[in-house]
């Protein structure tokens, strides 16, 4: 009896230590929530020392004592702006995920299910490319599309995020896991390469390509660094940068505009979960 | 799918369905609020200046009618603008108060005709005086002239006994001295102080007849210059004169009623015009000054505007100008007449004499008057000229990429004046041909602001 008491306390004090961490590790959401919703006059009263340079730290209150919807009034009502980097997001986004499906997925599956000579040595040259950050990339890319005159457009960022090797690298996880002898035996029966493609690598390996969409998803909806060094034209802006153009004298209308961006990224991370999960074990299961 | 799922999804779509609705809401609220602007590009024109004045035709000449004051208007026949002929009925004034008038008048002459009476018969009286005075004076200097002369005779008998006794005693002292006998030196002594004496009384009685004599001078002197006195004019009055000339004043004013009376009262129009002014009312009384004013159809008319200093360097004296009286046909037309008001600095008055039978006192009308200047490479339409103190400016629309895409926005450039009339004005300033000049808006435009294209 005591025992089970014994191992019961435990639990209990083992959950409320990790539950601790996990709440300060939400608290900025929290911040944005409860300050998307709190009045100006407030908000700066709370914020001071940020605007003062002081040393303090900042006051918070989790219900606000004035609180208001007037940002949000003001952000969905009245800042066509925000609207138009919304959409510039979202078209941005669903056509890099789209891309890449069309173009990433053949060549993960080419690497899944044939072996040629060289496929491996080009696999691993992918596999450093994804490695290799953007900051990286940026000067050869910048002089590429300067030289296609592609800047300023949208293809200098689709082009480059299409051809992106990690969708392909979590691809190859999902496409790997089907057994090479279930492909053989289809051949035998006399299936075609698109068959198999479409009937079994597809259907077998969506839980790769659904975490390549949705781990793509959350990189490219909050992209900053590509648009910023390749457009020039604000109306072409994905959302992502549309926070910095708001000062922080309009805190709570920045808190806002936080929180709605986050809105798309948290219905697509809840919807996709599983698979994110699942393309995570992918990429770390053993050839 | 699994129904959780599903429910996630379901939720996404529902939040980009929002957010596409809150898309356009937003949009509708910014375009409404932008303000509308129509463009204009600049011109090269001549810059006409076209000086518009309005004005009233004014009688050429004015005459007055003036009638005896203080008479009571019992009915008045015209009223200001009536054109009326030589002879017509002007006014009517009240009989009975002529009459009483007269009266009062006539009252008035006869107590100054007594004043004069008055003062005749004192004069009369003072002259009588006078004479009395005279004939007395001149008898009483008689009397005196008598007696004088005879006290002189006195004294002059005097001095001749006083002579003829020395006379004598030294007659008798010149025999008793070349006598034989000679004589005692008391009697010698008793001699000369006798001749002694009577010298003495010589010179005494010679003293006394010189006294009268200066005595009957100076009195004599006395008694004329108090005949003089009598006999000198007394002060100028001009108090009979004054009140004659009242009577006459008097009796020609009752004259004047008289021939009021004569004419029934009535005030007639003594030459042909129009009716200006008119001083009196019915039942009131007719002032001393005109009772009216008659504009004489002899003499033209003439149009009288006044200029702002702006119009005034435009218009010049002699310049031919265009005449356009109550909307009628334009005539050409000359100024006669411009100077500054004394009234109004910065202002000018304009005369036009206008030709014989044109326009009639009272006539408004518009003076027009234009000069074209150099054709001017860069106009612009005055509405799209902004001016603030003293500096000009004008809207121009640019283009640019904002985050809602190409936008257009209001950029302000500033211009200099060199000539303007008003409806274009000709600048100088960064103005090019493609410069899309902002005409009119919706909203007042402020730099940098946003604005839509009511001419795309």
């Amino acid at each position: 009896m005591l025992k089970t008491l014994g191992q019961s306390v435990k639990k209990n004090m083992t959950v409320l230590l990790l539950l601790l961490p996990a709440a300060f590790i939400c608290l900025p959401v929290v911040l944005i929530i409860t300050g998307s919703v709190m009045d100006s006059i407030e908000l700066k009263q709370y914020l001071y020392p940020v605007f003062s340079d002081g040393d303090a730290f900042i006051r918070w209150k989790l219900m606000p004592d004035y609180p208001t919807f007037e940002h949000y009034g003001r952000l969905l009502f009245f800042t066509p702006s925000f609207f138009v980097l919304f959409w510039n997001s979202v078209r941005l986004v669903i056509g890099i995920l789209v891309g890449q499906m069309i173009v990433g997925v053949p060549a993960a599956w080419a690497f899944a299910s044939y072996r040629v000579r060289g496929s491996r040595m080009l696999f691993v040259l992918y596999v450093v490319l994804m490695l290799l950050p953007f900051q990286v990339t940026m000067l050869s890319s910048y002089l590429v599309l300067d030289r296609l005159s592609l800047m300023n457009t949208h293809l200098a960022i689709l082009l480059p995020a299409v051809f992106s090797t990690f969708p392909i690298f979590l691809s190859y996880g999902g496409f790997r896991a089907i057994p090479l002898q279930l492909l053989e035996a289809a051949r035998i029966d006399g299936a075609g390469e698109l068959r198999i493609f479409f009937t079994i690598g597809l259907p077998l390996g969506k839980s790769g390509l659904l975490s390549a969409i949705v781990l793509g998803f959350l990189e490219y909806w909050n992209m900053m660094e590509q648009p910023l060094a390749f457009w020039e034209d604000k109306s072409l802006w994905p959302l992502s940068l549309y926070l910095p153009e708001i000062s922080w004298m309009q805190a709570g209308f920045a808190l806002c505009a936080s929180f709605i961006t986050l809105i798309p990224a948290a219905f697509v991370f809840v919807l996709g979960q599983d698979y994110l999960e699942q393309g995570i074990i992918y990429s770390g299961l053993k050839e | 799918m699994e129904k959780r799922k599903k429910r996630i999804a379901a939720g996404l779509v529902f939040f980009l369905g929002f957010m596409w609705v809150c898309t356009l809401v937003s949009k509708s609220i910014y375009a409404s609020g932008l303000p509308m602007v129509t463009t204009t590009r600049i011109d090269a024109k001549y810059i006409e200046h076209v000086v518009e004045m309005e004005g009233i035709v004014e009688a050429g000449a004015k005459l007055p009618v003036v009638v005896l004051g203080g008479l009571r208007v019992e009915e008045l026949a015209v009223h200001t603008g009536d054109k009326v002929e030589k002879g017509d009925l002007l006014f009517t004034v009240d009989l009975e108060d002529i009459r009483e008038k007269i009266a009062e008048q006539e009252t008035a002459c006869q107590k100054v005709q007594l004043q004069i009476d008055a003062i005749l018969h004192n004069k009369e009286l003072a002259e009588a005086q006078q004479a009395l005075e005279e004939a007395r004076a001149r008898e009483d200097y008689d009397a005196l002239a008598r007696y004088q002369d005879t006290l002189v005779g006195r004294a002059a008998e005097d001095v001749a006994q006083a002579e003829e006794d020395l006379e004598e005693l030294q007659e008798e002292n010149r025999e008793h001295e070349n006598g034989d006998e000679p004589e005692t030196e008391d009697k010698q002594e008793a001699r000369r102080q006798e001749e002694e004496r009577l010298k003495q009384q010589l010179q005494a009685a010679a003293y006394a007849e010189a006294d009268a004599k200066w005595n009957r001078e100076t009195t004599m002197k006395d008694a004329g210059r108090k005949i003089e006195d009598i006999l000198l004019e007394e002060d100028v009055d001009a108090t009979l004169l004054v009140y004659r000339t009242e009577v006459n004043s008097i009796r020609e004013k009752i004259a004047q009623y008289q021939a009021i009376i004569d004419r029934k009262g009535k005030i007639t129009a003594d030459i042909s015009g129009m009716v200006t002014d008119v001083y009196v009312e019915v039942g009131g009384r007719v002032p001393d000054t005109a009772s009216l004013l008659l504009a004489d159809d002899e003499v033209a008319c003439q149009f009288r505007t006044t200029l702002t200093k702006e119009q005034k360097s435009y218009v010049n004296l002699n310049d031919d100008v265009k005449l356009e009286l109550d909307g009628k046909k334009a005539i050409n037309v000359r100024i006669d007449y411009l100077a500054e008001n004394e009234n109004a600095p910065g202002t000018f008055t304009a005369l036009v004499q206008l030709p014989e039978d044109t326009g009639m006192p009272g006539l408004s009308g518009v003076l027009k008057c234009a000069k074209s200047g150099e054709k001017q490479p860069c106009c612009v339409s005055l509405l799209a000229l902004h001016a603030q103190n003293d500096r000009h400016f004008v809207y121009v629309v640019s283009e640019r990429e904002g985050i809602l895409g190409q936008e257009y926005y209001v950029e302000e450039i500033n211009v200099s004046v060199i000539d303007k009339n008003d409806q274009w004005a000709a600048v100088e300033g960064a103005l090019t041909s493609d410069s899309r000049i902002i005409a009119s808006s919706t909203k007042e435009l402020s730099r940098g602001e946003v604005v839509r294209l009511a001419d795309p």
